[in-house]
């Protein structure tokens, strides 16, 4: 004879939507530990900004971001004026940290062959050929390169943005294909982990600003002498923008706040699907204009944004598919 | 693979994530706050400083036997001298060797312009930022360092 139970029994633990094993944790994050009562607010947001980061994704998602990113390294690697870096005067080299092994600037053969060998491996990583080793070949050249290039008195940050968003790429797990549909949430941090990056340096960018000189960046004549003096400086690649902006003080506070706006909202725009799009645009826009009044060289920024940005949002997850190649 | 398999390797995933979403999110951090610069991680001071109307900049000029001062123009120059007026402001920090070594480096960028340098002098100019409506006021020049363009 068997005894019947008093109490029904427990209900199972919900299946986790990444593997389909029983999850051993309650299924709401927000009522775990607390008696069934909501979670203090910001920490419900940061278990929600943890679960994203774990969230499933395609592959396919994956290697789409690494093709992306390989490209844009090729394209640094490609148009770097790193052979004309030889003959520096060991007198004068002032490598960052991460080069301070180095006595002097490499020789030409050398720089040469680092470039040669940095864009062959950032195609084949492009193309899918060993992409995990052939990626970390041309991550590895372009971190040398791009530091010998800071090594002539001023560090310098124009490549920096792709090294940081390409280095939770090179450490995902390997075997993420194009095509290859299947999600999991082996192929959906890595990505988010980027994006994480680049919404951290932009954020940066702006508390540094906010720090160091406050909201008269934006409200006292800060812009204007900047401008002025790019156009003094005559690196761009015309004065008549950084002049026309500069004359106009209006203009100079509109420019300034909305430089520090795109800064200060990338976290957020980058947090929502929906608005990456809006920050892919608003991070053009924002180096554009830096090359038009200053002459500086962002364009390598503004790739990375779009290609770790929009794929992102391009290819959502969906009950186990992608929208997009659901609805091809 | 098993229920408790897949569950191991999740639970694995995830925590591989985090180590490096939220290392490398917190070093950032770190480097914002902390100022340093370990390229390519970096404090990100871009132009966060507010400009003036008042510029600071640094000139190296190279003195001939006969005693006529050339200003290196260091845009002419091979890139490999291009960035290194930049260094012009830690000279007087630098150890007199190395600053001497600095100096004959320059001297040799004299060279290639058929300038044949016996001594380099360093100067902070201060002046002026021109806003491209007429010339503003001359700018001021301050020696700051002066040092052997010649080996010994």
């Amino acid at each position: 004879m068997t005894r019947r139970p008093i109490l029904p029994p427990p209900a199972p633990p919900p299946r986790s939507p990444v593997t389909g094993a029983r999850m051993s944790r309650p299924a709401d994050p927000g009522a775990a530990g607390t008696g069934g009562r909501a979670a203090w607010p910001p920490l419900a947001a940061l278990r929600r900004i943890d679960a994203a980061l774990v969230a499933p994704a395609t592959a396919h998602q994956l290697a789409g971001v690494r093709a992306g990113l390989a490209v844009v390294i090729a394209l640094r690697l490609a148009t770097g004026p790193y052979a004309q870096l030889a003959g520096q005067p060991a007198a004068l080299f002032r490598p960052p940290d991460v080069l301070a092994w180095l006595p002097s600037m490499p020789p030409f053969a050398v720089l040469v062959g680092l470039q040669v060998l940095g864009t062959v491996a950032a195609i084949a990583a492009a193309a899918g050929r060993r992409a995990t080793a052939t990626f970390a070949v041309a991550w590895g050249c372009l971190l040398v390169l791009a530091g010998l290039r800071g090594s002539l008195g001023k560090i310098l940050h124009n490549d920096v943005l792709v090294l940081l968003a390409a280095v939770p790429i090179m450490l995902a797990p390997a075997g993420a294909r194009w095509g290859d549909l299947r999600a999991s949430c082996r192929w959906g941090w890595p990505v988010r982990a980027a994006l994480a990056v680049i919404a951290a340096v932009y954020f940066a960018c702006a508390v540094q600003k906010l720090r160091h000189t406050g909201v008269t960046w934006v409200t006292g004549d800060n812009m204007r002498w900047i401008l002025y003096a790019a156009a003094t400086a005559s690196r761009a690649p015309t004065r008549a923008v950084a002049l026309f902006i500069a004359d106009r003080a209006w203009l100079s506070h509109l420019t300034a706040a909305g430089l520090l706006g795109v800064e200060l909202a990338a976290p957020a725009l980058l947090a929502v699907r929906r608005t990456r799009p809006l920050f892919v645009i608003l991070a053009a826009l924002l180096h554009l204009g830096t090359w038009l009044t200053l002459g500086l060289d962002y364009w390598g920024w503004a790739l990375t944004v779009a290609v770790v940005a929009l794929p992102a949002s391009w290819w959502t997850v969906a009950g186990g598919s992608t929208r997009r190649l659901r609805r091809k | 693979m098993t229920a408790p398999a897949a569950g191991a390797e999740a639970d694995g995933l995830a925590r591989r994530a985090r180590w490096v979403a939220y290392g490398l999110v917190g070093l950032l951090a770190f480097s914002t706050i902390a100022g340093v610069e370990w390229w390519p991680l970096s404090s990100f001071r871009l132009f966060s400083q507010a400009r003036t109307g008042t510029a600071v900049s640094w000139q190296v000029a190279v003195v001939d036997g006969a005693g006529e001062e050339h200003v290196l123009p260091f845009d002419q120059l091979p890139r490999g001298y291009r960035g290194s007026h930049q260094l012009a402001p830690t000279l007087r920090r630098l150890s007199p060797r190395r600053r001497d070594a600095v100096c004959r480096a320059w001297a040799a960028a004299a060279g290639r312009l058929a300038v044949e340098a016996g001594e380099v002098r360093v100067y902070r100019v201060t002046g002026r930022v021109p806003t491209g409506h007429g010339p503003g006021p001359a700018p001021t020049r301050t020696l700051s360092v002066t040092c052997a363009g010649a080996g010994p």
